[in-house]
């Protein structure tokens, strides 16, 4: 079908009427959704986004398709978190395109979805949000980033294979924050590490002098700062300026954080995050950097790469639905050909693993703050605990 | 069809908010800008009373839009000291306000990750969870609030905001209580936005602060501008384009990549053109009118409402030692003035000796330092002007002050006392008393356009007419509040031979029929036809006071003034 001719059917089927069945037991294309931040306050993430995605689908379709039938990308606009306009586009790619699979982006958009994609049955799969909240609200509904809680666990791991014994956390008071701080105690009492202190602050505030005089109080090896930007930074600034000179472990660093820190006392810093990095071992990573490189002149980062996986998760759950027979073209068959075997190729290296909660279980790297600059030291393995 | 019904399920709900804004703005004249606020406090309030609380669906949308009326009135605090660009700082703060507090107050808003798992409503065991059902609600409660809106826009309550818009002193020179206008303005505007935030809220089944940015509120004031500021149909039409075109854009064949940004940009673009050839709005508030042929053929000659207890000559409006300061500058040094029944008293004096500040201080658009004013012996000093005119005294205003884009009669109407229109709970539940007292006040105000010459023009634009006829227009107005006590402040200025014969006859049978004249004039002979006292005021205070023409001859007064 010409582009021309989907999209006189889509004003039809939009506007006027459903002129054909929903998700048509063998589609002419699989029509696969995106709701991206294309305008609005931060369009950068829909552009490395969709060409992540754009990527993948070109590659499976130079390859003959999914068993020869081609995928397209149909992209809709939330313009940087607007949850009426995330709803508006899923409902034009159930409606118009015709697409049981959706990728989504932004915490807010993706759970203002989820009960379309729960009651509906379109399958929905995550690489941008970040946010608790998006767990548990649809059954078809996927995370191929890692979740903050994982982070959390692979920080406390980072700790121990540092050789520290006593750990220190501080976060924000926020939900994000205590389930950061719940998780990290579960991993260490597995460990069998000791949390010698945990400290709260105002998700706002400028003064958290009281939280780290209690942590320096506690003598601990290490320091676990779980708040994003720009309270990580100001964590990192008061914790060397009130004399710790203990390592310190984030979730969250960017050049903001160094800013607010100063160069010198964010030297050092390590980073457990999700991170990148087309390694000599990883030939579908390889892949997707030299042409991510090559149309777009600069090095993806994560968010392009989460893009790309999704489309492959997508494609090969596709593969195993069809396989089963009948009509395999809806949100519910791929979940269940999802739970069937929940590994994928990861384009980060090696193999990613949904658990019980819909989020995806891949290697995390360590990087560590030298000048200003991120470096990354190492992968580790993916774990929960 | 879901999408389908989901745009319009949008187109439904950005209606309620544009005809609600458009109270404010269009109607009131307030510029505020913190509309989508009002909708975040709507949608939150149910998101928290049903998901944290367990409160019913429709109780905790009631609550939601009183809770908002409420917080709308505590807005309009600030639009009964400011206006103008002030006005819309204040109000832009609120909305910074309310987004921040919904960012922080985690444990009660969910911080920016807001409130999910919002229940759906449920109408008759049926659970609206998909857009073609919610679709049906939403247009019931969309089209109900339209009518809602415009039975009060086209209320005797509506034209008052209509005044208040046009001229704050002007309405409350003609009875109206601007600080009550605005509260319930705010308030109804605010509570019904909350409505569509409620609806939102069950509809998505989730809400955060992104969805109630400046941004929103911007969108919404677009729809009112293009459809037609002040007029209802209007902003459901702007509501509708702004609501679709972006839709429809959507199928325009653009790159991937820029596209969306593309879209925007033409979206911009075709809004900047409807402007550009539309600058009013595709629907502009319509100003004249079709008069309603019963209220013509009512209309009999003007005669004014008798008096009770008319005593011709006894003092009714008594001003005693006024003082004003402003800072050092003294306006009123001490004015004592009476004025009588049945008589033309002129106030005659140079600029600046405090004729006009004495007219204000009489009719409390000034609080005096110090001094009493009383009316037939009882004290007004510290009454405010709307209730000064319900007392019976009436004023005019130098620079005439009309309510320019309202239509010749509506600015008599306006004026008229005791309207159960004017008060929001007739205008809904004694319709029937509103209209039938409407058409009487139609017949009475065509009478008096008659009577002061202006009858033909009664369903033009204010705006439209010559200066005469302006000044013909604020003597009827007037009129029309049925004072006691009228205080013109240069009537005749400016007037032509011609006009000015019309007028003194009219001056002079007022006074004839009992009503107690006061002009501020600068033309004696003007003051030595028409007035049967005349008062000099110098430096703040009343100099000399006597028969016109026994002042012209008071050495003092010739020399200072009429020389």
């Amino acid at each position: 079908m010409s582009r021309r001719i989907f999209l006189a059917s889509a004003l039809a089927a939009g506007l006027i009427g459903p002129v054909l069945p929903a998700h048509a037991q063998q589609p002419d294309v699989y029509r696969i959704g995106a709701i991206l931040s294309m305008s609005g306050s931060a369009p950068h993430y829909g552009t490395v986004m969709s060409r992540g995605a754009l990527i993948a689908i070109d590659e499976i379709n130079a390859a003959g398709g999914v068993d020869g039938t081609k995928l397209e990308l149909a992209i809709e606009d939330h313009k940087s978190g607007n949850t009426q306009a995330a709803v508006a586009g899923m409902n034009r790619l159930i409606t118009v395109a015709q697409s049981p699979a959706v990728m989504s982006s932004f915490s807010g958009p993706t759970v203002a979805i989820a009960p379309i994609s729960k009651e509906k049955e379109v399958f929905v799969i995550n690489g941008g949000g970040v946010s608790l909240r998006m767990i548990g609200v649809s059954p078809y509904m996927f995370h191929n980033r890692s979740l903050a809680t994982d982070l959390a666990a692979a920080a406390v791991h980072r700790a121990q294979a540092r050789g520290f014994k006593r750990i220190a956390q501080i976060a924000g008071k926020s939900e994000f924050g205590d389930s950061v701080i719940a998780a990290s105690y579960e991993v260490a009492k597995k460990l069998g590490l000791e949390i010698v202190a945990a400290e709260q602050f105002a998700t706002d505030a400028t003064n958290i002098d009281t939280q780290v005089a209690k942590l320096r109080a506690s003598r601990p090896d290490v320091v676990l700062n779980w708040p994003t930007t720009p309270q990580a930074g100001l964590v990192v600034k008061r914790v060397r300026e009130m004399g710790m000179s203990q390592p310190v472990i984030s979730m969250e660093w960017t050049g903001e954080d160094t800013k607010i820190a100063g160069v010198a006392n964010s030297n050092g810093v390590e980073v457990a995050t999700d991170y990148f990095s087309p390694t000599a071992d990883n030939a579908m990573g390889q892949r997707f950097y030299n042409e991510y490189k090559q149309r777009h002149g600069e090095d993806p980062d994560f968010y392009a790469a989460n893009y790309y996986e999704g489309v492959h998760v997508i494609a090969e759950l596709i593969r195993r639905a069809k396989i089963k027979g009948g009509n395999y073209w809806n949100g519910a068959r791929l979940t269940e050909a999802l739970w069937e075997d929940p590994s994928f190729a990861s384009v980060y290296g090696g193999k990613m693993t949904f658990q019980k909660n819909g989020v995806a279980l891949k290697r995390v790297a360590i990087l560590e703050v030298a000048d200003g600059q991120l470096k990354l030291k190492e992968f580790m393995a993916a774990r929960t605990e | 069809m879901d999408y389908f019904y989901h745009v319009l399920v949008m187109f439904c709900l950005y209606a309620i908010l544009a005809t609600s804004f458009n109270v404010v703005i269009g109607l009131a004249g307030l510029f505020a800008l913190s509309h989508a606020a009002f909708y975040a406090i709507g949608a939150y309030t149910t998101a928290i009373l049903t998901t944290a609380y367990g409160v019913p669906v429709f109780v905790a949308m009631a609550i939601g839009v009183v809770l908002t009326a409420a917080v709308g009135a505590v807005a309009a605090l600030p639009a009964l000291r400011v206006g103008g660009h002030y006005l819309v700082v204040v109000t832009l703060a609120l909305q910074v306000i309310v987004i921040d507090i919904l960012r922080n107050a985690q444990g009660l808003t969910g911080g920016p990750d807001g409130i999910s798992g919002i229940p759906r409503i449920v109408l008759f065991g049926q659970s609206l969870s998909t857009p073609g059902s919610f679709l049906v609600l939403a247009a019931i409660v969309a089209t109900a609030i339209y009518f809602a809106l415009r039975l009060l826009a086209v209320s005797p309550f509506g034209r008052a905001l209509r005044a208040m818009r046009e001229n704050e002193l002007a309405v409350q020179s003609v009875g109206k209580n601007v600080v009550a206008l605005k509260l319930i303005a705010f308030a109804l505007s605010a509570g019904t936005a909350a409505i569509a935030g409620s609806l939102l809220a069950h509809y998505i089944a989730f809400v955060s602060p992104q969805s109630f940015s400046i941004d929103e509120t911007i969108l919404v004031l677009a729809m009112i501008i293009l459809g037609g500021t002040g007029n209802l149909f209007g902003a459901v039409v702007g509501a509708f384009i702004l609501v679709l075109l972006p839709e429809i854009l959507k199928f325009l064949d653009l790159p991937v990549g820029t596209a969306d940004l593309m879209r925007n940009a033409f979206y911009g673009l075709m809004l900047i053109v409807i402007l550009r050839f539309r600058p009013e709005g595709l629907f502009p508030e319509r100003y004249r009118y079709t008069l309603p042929a019963e209220a013509e053929q009512a209309a009999g000659a003007f005669q004014l409402t008798p008096l009770a207890n008319f005593e011709n000559g006894a003092v009714t409006l008594a001003g005693e030692n006024l003082h004003k300061n402003f800072g050092g500058i003294v306006a009123a040094n001490g004015i004592d003035i009476e004025l009588r029944a049945g008589l033309v008293t002129g106030l005659i004096g140079p600029n600046g000796a405090g004729k006009t500040t004495a007219f204000n201080l009489l009719t409390g658009f000034l609080t005096p330092t110090s001094g009493t004013i009383t009316l037939r012996g009882r004290p007004i000093t510290d009454r405010r002007p709307h209730r000064i005119v319900h007392s019976g005294v009436a004023r005019s205003f130098q620079d005439l002050k009309l309510f320019r884009r309202m239509s010749v009669l509506d600015n008599v109407l306006v004026a008229f006392p005791n309207q159960f229109g004017d008060k929001l709970h007739n205008v809904y539940f004694r319709p029937g008393a509103v209209a039938a007292q409407e058409r009487a006040n139609i017949a009475r105000a065509l009478e008096i356009l008659e009577f002061v010459g202006l009858r033909e023009r009664a369903s033009q634009e204010a705006d439209g007419l010559s200066y005469a006829e302006e000044k013909l227009l604020v003597i009827a107005r007037l009129l029309a509040t049925e004072a006691e006590v009228l205080l013109l402040d240069e009537p005749l200025s400016g007037l032509d031979p011609n006009t000015l014969a019309r007028v003194l006859p009219i001056v002079r049978r007022l006074a004839a029929q009992g009503r107690t004249v006061c002009l501020i004039e600068h033309n004696l002979d003007v003051i030595r036809e028409v007035c049967d006292v005349a008062a000099y005021l110098d430096g703040g205070r009343v100099l000399t006071i006597g028969r016109p023409e026994e002042l012209m001859k008071d050495p003092q007064l010739l020399e200072r003034y009429i020389q």
